[in-house]
C-alpha cells in the first residue's frame, strides 16, 4: 500500500474528501479488492478504538454460528434460568441493601458502614428507607481515589487518610482529611470524603458545612458538592430539602442529572 | 479466586450469581442510567453480560487479567455502546438489530466483544507514544490539533506518526491467529 492510498483512506473515513474526490475513491474501490481489504481493515480499527463506535459482524461469521449454537442449546437455557432467578433473589431480598464486601472498596466501606446499621432497620420496618436509597445511590455514584493522585505535596498523607477511609476509621480519617484541608490542599475529592465520613459518624451539621464549602469554592468539581449534599441530607431524613437539591440538579442539568431523577422519582 | 468464580458463573450457581449482582449490579446501573437508558435496561444488559460470559467460558475457560467486577463491568458498557449505536445505525438505514433473533444478537455480541478485547490488547503493545497518538487519532482529533498537542512542526509530520504507529498497531494484530478468526468476512 503505498502512502497516496494510505493518505486517501484517512481522508476517506474521516469524511475530509471533496464529493467529486469521495466519488472517484468508491468507484475505484470497486476495482481494487486489495483497497477494499485495506479500507475495511482501517474502519474495523476505527469502530474498535474509537470509545463511541462499535464494531459489528454480521450473523454470517462462522465463529458467530458457532457460538449462536452455543445459545440455543439446552445448557445456555439452564444458565438464563439461574442467572434469572439469581436476579429474582438479588432484587426481591434484603441483597440489595446488604452489600458485605465489594471490588470499590472506596465507596462501599462507606456503605457498607451504613448498611450495618440500616439492615436493621429495614428488616424493623420492611420497606426502603432514606438510608437504604442513601447505600443505593452512593453505590451508583463514581468517586476520586484519592490515594492514586499522584503529584500532590501531600501525597503520603493523603494515601493515609485514603487507607483510614478504606478500613472504615473514620474518625481518623476525618481528623486527617480536615487537617489537609486546613493545608489548603484544595482537591474536591478531600471535601467528599471528609462529608462521608462525617455522615458515617452521623455528624450531620459538619457533614452539610463541609459538602458546603465544597459547593462556594471555586474548583472545578464544585457543582459535584450538590449530589452529596442531597444524599447526605437523604441520609439524615431530610426528604423535603434533598428534593429541593435533586430538582436543582436535574433542572441545571448538574453532576448526575439522571442518577438524581430517578432517586427524585423513588422518593415521590 | 477469579477462575472458581467464572466456573461457578458458567455452571449457574445461583449463589455465586446472587452475590455477583450485590457487588456490581449498582454500578452497572448507575452506569445505564447516566448513558440515557432506563433500570430496565440496566436489568437487561446485566443479564446478557452474565450469560455472555458464561457461554464463552463453557466453550472455552479463559482468565481474566483484572478483577472479575472490573471485567464485567467493561463488558456491561461495551453491551450498551453496543445498544447506543444499533440505534445509531438504525437511523442511518443500516440494518441491525430486530431482524436477528436473541441467539444470533448474543452470539455476535460476543464475537465482537472478543475482537474488542483482541484490538485492544494490540494497542496496550505499542509504544505509550504511539497510545497517546493512536489515542487522539481514534477520537477523531484533527492533525492542527495533534500538532499543538505533540509540538510537532507540521501536520505532514503528524500524519506521517500517525501512519506509523497505526502500522504497528496493524501488524500486530494481523500476526496475532485469533485476529483471523474475528474479522469480519
Amino acid at each position: 500500500m503505498n502512502e497516496r492510498d494510505e493518505l486517501l483512506i484517512d481522508q476517506y473515513l474521516r469524511g475530509e474528501l471533496s464529493e467529486e474526490r469521495s466519488a472517484a475513491f468508491e468507484s475505484r474501490l470497486e476495482q481494487d479488492p486489495e483497497l477494499q481489504e485495506k479500507l475495511h481493515f482501517e474502519q474495523e480499527l476505527f469502530e474498535s478504538l474509537n470509545e463511541n463506535d462499535w464494531s459489528f459482524l454480521d450473523s454470517n461469521h462462522a465463529r458467530v454460528k458457532e457460538y449462536e449454537i452455543d445459545f440455543k442449546s439446552e445448557k445456555a437455557q439452564q444458565l438464563k434460568a439461574s442467572i434469572l432467578q439469581a436476579s429474582q433473589n438479588y432484587h426481591s431480598g434484603a441483597g440489595e441493601e446488604t452489600k458485605v464486601r465489594s471490588m470499590w472498596p472506596w465507596y462501599t466501606a462507606v456503605a457498607a458502614a451504613i448498611a450495618l446499621v440500616i439492615t436493621f432497620y429495614v428488616i424493623a420496618t420492611g420497606g426502603t428507607t432514606n438510608q437504604s436509597l442513601y447505600t443505593d445511590y452512593l453505590a451508583q455514584t463514581d468517586l476520586p481515589d484519592l490515594a492514586s493522585r499522584g503529584g500532590v505535596a501531600d501525597a503520603e498523607t493523603l494515601a493515609k487518610a485514603q487507607a483510614l477511609f478504606d478500613q472504615q476509621d473514620y474518625t481518623e480519617a476525618e481528623k486527617l482529611y480536615t487537617q489537609l484541608l486546613s493545608d489548603n490542599v484544595e482537591m474536591a475529592g478531600l471535601y467528599i470524603n471528609l462529608a462521608l465520613s462525617q455522615v458515617a459518624l452521623q455528624k450531620e451539621q459538619e457533614a452539610l458545612s463541609t459538602l458546603n464549602a465544597l459547593i462556594s469554592s471555586n474548583l472545578l468539581d464544585a457543582e459535584k458538592g450538590y449530589w452529596f449534599k442531597a444524599l447526605a441530607l437523604l441520609n439524615f431524613d431530610r426528604e423535603e430539602e434533598a428534593s429541593t437539591v435533586l430538582n436543582q440538579i436535574v433542572d441545571q442539568q448538574r453532576y448526575n442529572a439522571a442518577l438524581a431523577k430517578a432517586l427524585l422519582e423513588e422518593l415521590e | 479466586m477469579t477462575v472458581s468464580l467464572l466456573e461457578d458463573l458458567a455452571n449457574g450457581n445461583t449463589r455465586r450469581i446472587e452475590r455477583i449482582y450485590q457487588e456490581c449490579f449498582p454500578r452497572v446501573r448507575g452506569y445505564v442510567v447516566s448513558n440515557n437508558g432506563s433500570k430496565e435496561d440496566a436489568e437487561d444488559i446485566f443479564q446478557k453480560a452474565l450469560l455472555q460470559i458464561a457461554v464463552r467460558y463453557q466453550r472455552e475457560p479463559f482468565e481474566i487479567k483484572v478483577d472479575f467486577e472490573y471485567y464485567l463491568y467493561a463488558v456491561c458498557k461495551n453491551l450498551w455502546l453496543r445498544e447506543i449505536n444499533k440505534l445509531k445505525k438504525r437511523v442511518t438505514n443500516q440494518e441491525i438489530g430486530d431482524i436477528y433473533s436473541e441467539d444470533q444478537d448474543q452470539a455476535m455480541a460476543l464475537v465482537e466483544q472478543e475482537k474488542y478485547e483482541l484490538f485492544n490488547e494490540k494497542l496496550k503493545q505499542v509504544s505509550d507514544n504511539c497510545q497517546r497518538i493512536l489515542a487522539m487519532y481514534f477520537a477523531k482529533t484533527s492533525y492542527a490539533e495533534i500538532v499543538k498537542k505533540e509540538n510537532y512542526n507540521s501536520e505532514t509530520v503528524a500524519r506521517q506518526r500517525v501512519f506509523k504507529c497505526k502500522k504497528r498497531l496493524t501488524d500486530l494484530v494481523k500476526a496475532d491467529q485469533r485476529y483471523f478468526l474475528l474479522k469480519s468476512s
